[in-house]
């Protein structure tokens, strides 16, 4: 019975969007209902597998061989968990976020938008608990085809144009370059499981160096949604999104199955010791590095609220890719822990954005000024989560970049520190003027935000993770259990 | 005790009937009752089929001069049967369309359309090369007279080139056949693997057959005939030209590769590479195509590229792929011209640029058509994705760069896919013609719906078309 939980909890939103569709514009409060009641359930299933999995018991669903050594099969471990636990709890608070913003703003296709939320969930927890390459990508390619709709959301010129973007970038290099790579995964070890320490054996990765380098390059580039420069730039475009959008998927389950998908190829396909016969770590710390830093200092530039917000995530999620490389235990628990207290203080800054939004429709910072006295809530729990992106102590963001550092100096690189400090200075300089403009300037018209009002709806969300942001500060123990199973 | 020489004898009984009979109503529960049983029949044997033994099985022989080793035999096994199924099945979807399409002189179209389904069923099911080649050949002959009288305004130009392209090759096919009956001493397959020739000899041999294969497949640049006999024929006729007539030439290929091994390693490289840009360079054209019907033949084309070159490739992976793609192939080429045929009986016109934002207007239409999109681009978990993993896998281990051609293939089709729904679906603004389109009805649906749980089933158990996917590797030696 426990082994079904993960397909429940992946069907469990398909059913949801079937009934939102149903229901449709007929009877909104019914078809939010059914959202909210979907999310309960899939993060209830979600949480049954904590138990068993603590108590190492193994979940295993297969539902088909389709081909010697491809089977379409779940499996639940700590690195899936995670995930599937982060997403699927912030998904309810979206739910909520969600239906302040549709109203608030009178947006049209409410039920499109609810019902692709709902299968784009669906898809997330699917990659959580793929027990194969095949499997991850079926759920991989189903996430960006059901993201489509959100993200052209508006269907206006600039909609459909970082709709474009999105769909050419994510399907385009999952064509071109993660299918290769499955491919020759395949032809090499006639599997595509995930195994604990990776599939190919030391023998064939010391026959193949050279292919092994490119397959880890298609990889990367190939689950574009982590979005490692330079095909980074579908992240910003999609930006054109509705904010809960840009909030659940871009900061939580999009971008996150990014991360998440390479972290198990580097993981569970190749594993430690491959990568270091092919002498691929320098790379991936180069890469990842300069992505943290070109991405930090283009957030810096960046004056639209959103935009700089996805530049701020464009950049965190190389924390979690660098972590991993690694492959030490710290590093490797400060960058998939990274996964959660990202999700945490991202969502809450994207739904401030959102929740400005609605108030006073300003979508620029430098607009910004004074804003903090007519949304004191917003503005309060946005600072929460700047000082979490920073990472000072008892907030979320400390945890994993402390954890990151120690990882450093255990595999003796420490420069890599000296990426974490500049970037963590970065952070400071992009987010803290924000909130400085929004409590201490003052705006040039003092009536300016008389009339602007904070929607509950909206607020209260935004408040919950940022009081989160704290909580798994001091709190981490948790995750960090779940996280230990991995290593 | 079923034989398999029923499968093809049941049509051509049914043309006979409505010959004689030359009855209008009576000829239409004849076609639809012959086609039926003849499917029926095809899939009883297909369920009963050992599929991890080599050799026919529910063999038919007749001996005919057997001092010359001259016999009429015909018998299943786990490569024909595949593409006899598919056959017996597009035949069965192809009478069903022509009933409610075709209203001008039903009988001798039913008549015409029961041999050529008779005839390809009895290529598929030859076991020897005589008869191997004679329907070859034979098929040649209903096809062009469907085409020629109920094809569009240039249906006559479009069916003389379909004639002259396919018979011309041909000789090379039969000198082909005449050398494994002097040299090997008989027609059936068998001698083909046992003869025992140089090298060069095996080359030349190999070509011959290839040219006779691959202008039928058709694999550019043999390709000339295609586009008009495609766009010439009747729908019912291209749906079934495009599903099972190319595969004729790649079920040849993949009968004789096996006896070749040595000259795939050197000359058959080169074929792939030619198979490979065929792939590529269809795509292209079929990116700039804005007419449906056309859009969707060099679809056709392109695909037919790839799995040839997976045929080619000589080892278990490409082969089964080849194997697998085909069929694929012929269900989703199928319901591709069947969505176009819809949108031309509403509006007249195959043009894309006329239509736009369907998606409002038809919702189950573009619902059915996005499916059989996201089928036909290669979304993992559904047939396609399947054959596409087996045929790259091949490619690849033949030669990692012609791996990444049919990769750079296989995202154009993804391309030229999506902008087709893109702007025939969700396009603002709506072109004139959107207005006069009808969504599908409950007919449509169940067609639909049937070929979508194919793709499906197909997705996740291509076992059913595969057999034994272990054992075949034991008649490549082990070479995979």
């Amino acid at each position: 019975m426990i082994d079904f939980l993960p397909l429940f909890a992946i069907l469990v939103s398909v059913l949801g969007a079937v009934l939102i569709v149903l229901i449709g514009d007929r009877n909104p409060n019914l078809r939010e209902a059914v959202s909210v009641i979907a999310g309960v359930l899939k993060f209830s299933f979600v949480s049954l597998l904590i138990p068993p999995f603590l108590n190492g018991q193994e979940i295993y669903l297969k539902i088909a061989t389709v081909l010697p050594g491809i089977e379409l099969a779940f499996k639940v471990d700590g690195l899936g968990l995670l995930f599937a636990f982060g997403a699927s709890f912030l998904w309810i608070v979206t739910t909520f976020y969600s239906i302040g913003y549709m109203r608030g703003l009178n947006e049209h296709a409410q039920t499109r938008y609810f019902a692709c939320f709902a299968l784009s969930l669906s898809s997330a927890i699917g990659i959580a608990f793929s027990a194969n390459l095949f499997t991850m990508f079926i759920f991989y390619e189903a996430l960006t085809i059901v993201t489509y709709p959100l993200v052209a959301h508006h269907e206006d010129k600039e909609g459909l144009e970082g709709g474009r973007q999105y769909i050419v970038y994510l399907l385009g290099t999952a064509k071109i370059f993660l299918f290769s790579a499955i491919v020759l995964t395949y032809i090499l070890t006639g599997t595509l499981d995930f195994r604990r320490g990776g599939i190919f054996s030391q023998e064939l990765a010391e026959n193949n160096k050279f292919l092994l380098q490119i397959m880890l390059i298609f990889f990367i580039y190939g689950f574009n949604k982590s979005a490692v420069m330079p095909l980074h730039s579908w992240l910003p475009a999609a930006m054109v999104a509705p904010t809960p959008v840009s909030a659940l998927l871009h900061a939580v389950a999009v971008v996150k199955a990014g991360v998440f998908t390479v972290s198990r190829v580097l993981l569970n396909v190749y594993g430690e010791n491959t990568i270091k016969i092919i002498g691929m770590q320098d790379l991936l710390f180069i890469l990842t590095g300069v992505t943290i830093i070109v991405g930090s200092l283009i957030a810096l530039t960046r004056d639209d609220f959103k935009a700089r917000l996805a530049f701020s995530t464009v950049a965190n999620l190389s924390y979690i890719i660098i972590g991993v490389s690694m492959f030490s235990p710290s590093g490797i628990l400060g960058g998939l822990i990274h996964i959660s207290m990202h999700a945490f203080s991202k969502i809450t800054m994207f739904f401030v954005a959102g929740s400005v939004y609605v108030s006073t429709h300003v979508k620029k910072i430098s607009e910004l000024d004074g804003i903090g006295k007519a949304m004191p809530i917003t503005m309060f729990s946005f600072f929460l989560a700047t000082l979490s992106m920073i990472g000072i102590p008892i907030f979320a963001g400390f945890i994993s970049k402390l954890n990151l550092a120690i990882g450093a100096l255990e595999i003796g690189r420490p420069e890599l520190i000296g990426i974490f400090l500049a970037s963590s200075f970065l952070n400071a300089a992009y987010f803290l003027p924000i909130s400085y403009r929004a409590f201490f300037r003052k705006p040039e018209n003092s009536l300016k935000w008389s009339q602007t009002k904070e929607n509950y709806f909206c607020a209260i969300p935004l408040l919950i993770t940022a009081l989160f942001t704290i909580f798994w500060g001091v709190y981490p123990d948790f995750l960090i259990e779940i996280i230990r199973r991995v290593l | 005790m079923i034989e398999s020489s029923f499968i093809f004898l049941i049509p051509l009984l049914g043309a006979l009937l409505i010959f004689i009979l030359k009855n209008r109503e009576i000829s239409k529960l004849i076609a639809l009752f012959s086609v039926s049983i003849a499917f029926f029949v095809t899939l009883s044997i297909y369920l009963q089929l050992e599929r991890n033994i080599e050799g026919f099985q529910f063999v038919t022989l007749f001996s005919w001069i057997p001092q010359w080793n001259l016999y009429f035999s015909t018998g299943l096994d786990r490569v024909n049967a595949p593409f006899v199924l598919l056959t017996s099945f597009i035949s069965l979807i192809v009478i069903l369309l022509s009933l409610k399409t075709i209203k001008d002189k039903l009988q001798s179209y039913l008549t015409l359309f029961l041999i050529l389904s008779s005839s390809v069923n009895a290529f598929f099911i030859s076991t020897n090369f005589l008869q191997f080649f004679f329907f070859y050949e034979a098929m040649l002959i209903p096809s062009v007279l469907l085409i020629q009288r109920w094809g569009g305004s240039k249906a006559r130009e479009a069916a003389i080139k379909f004639l002259i392209y396919t018979f011309g090759f041909s000789i090379f096919l039969f000198i082909s056949i005449i050398a494994v009956y002097i040299y090997g001493g008989g027609f059936e397959f068998e001698r083909l693997y046992s003869m025992n020739l140089s090298i060069q000899a095996k080359t030349l041999l190999f070509v011959g057959f290839l040219l006779g294969f691959l202008v039928k497949i058709p694999v550019v640049p043999f390709h000339g005939w295609l586009r008009d006999a495609y766009y010439e024929s009747p729908m019912p006729v291209t749906i079934f030209l495009s599903a099972v007539l190319g595969k004729m030439g790649i079920y040849g290929i993949l009968r004789i590769v096996p006896a070749f091994s040595d000259v795939l390693i050197n000359t058959g490289q080169w074929i792939v590479l030619l198979c490979l840009i065929s792939f590529i360079y269809a795509a292209f054209l079929a990116l700039s195509e804005r007419d449906l019907k056309a859009l969707f033949a060099y679809m056709s084309l392109s695909h037919v590229g790839i799995i040839t070159a997976g045929a080619l490739t000589g080892n278990i992976y490409g082969y089964q792929g080849a194997l697998l793609q085909s069929i694929n192939h012929g269900v989703l080429a199928a319901t591709f011209f069947y969505i176009a045929d819809l949108m031309h009986r509403d509006t007249g016109t195959y043009d894309s640029e006329k239509f736009g934002q369907l998606a409002k207007r038809v919702p189950v239409l573009t619902f059915f058509t996005f499916a059989f999109v996201m089928a036909m681009g290669g979304f993992p978990g559904l047939n396609y994705f399947n054959g596409e993993l087996l045929l790259l896998s091949g490619i690849f281990k033949n030669n990692i760069l012609f791996g990444f051609l049919g990769v750079i293939g296989v995202a154009i089709g993804v391309v030229y896919l999506s902008w087709f729904f893109y702007r025939v679906f969700l396009r603002k603004p709506g072109g004139d013609y959107s207005a006069k389109i009808l969504d599908i009805g409950s007919w449509e649906f169940l067609i639909f719906v049937f070929n979508f749980f194919i793709a499906l089933y197909f997705g996740l158990n291509p076992e059913f078309i595969l057999g034994g996917f272990k054992e075949l590797l034991l008649t490549f030696g082990g070479k995979g």
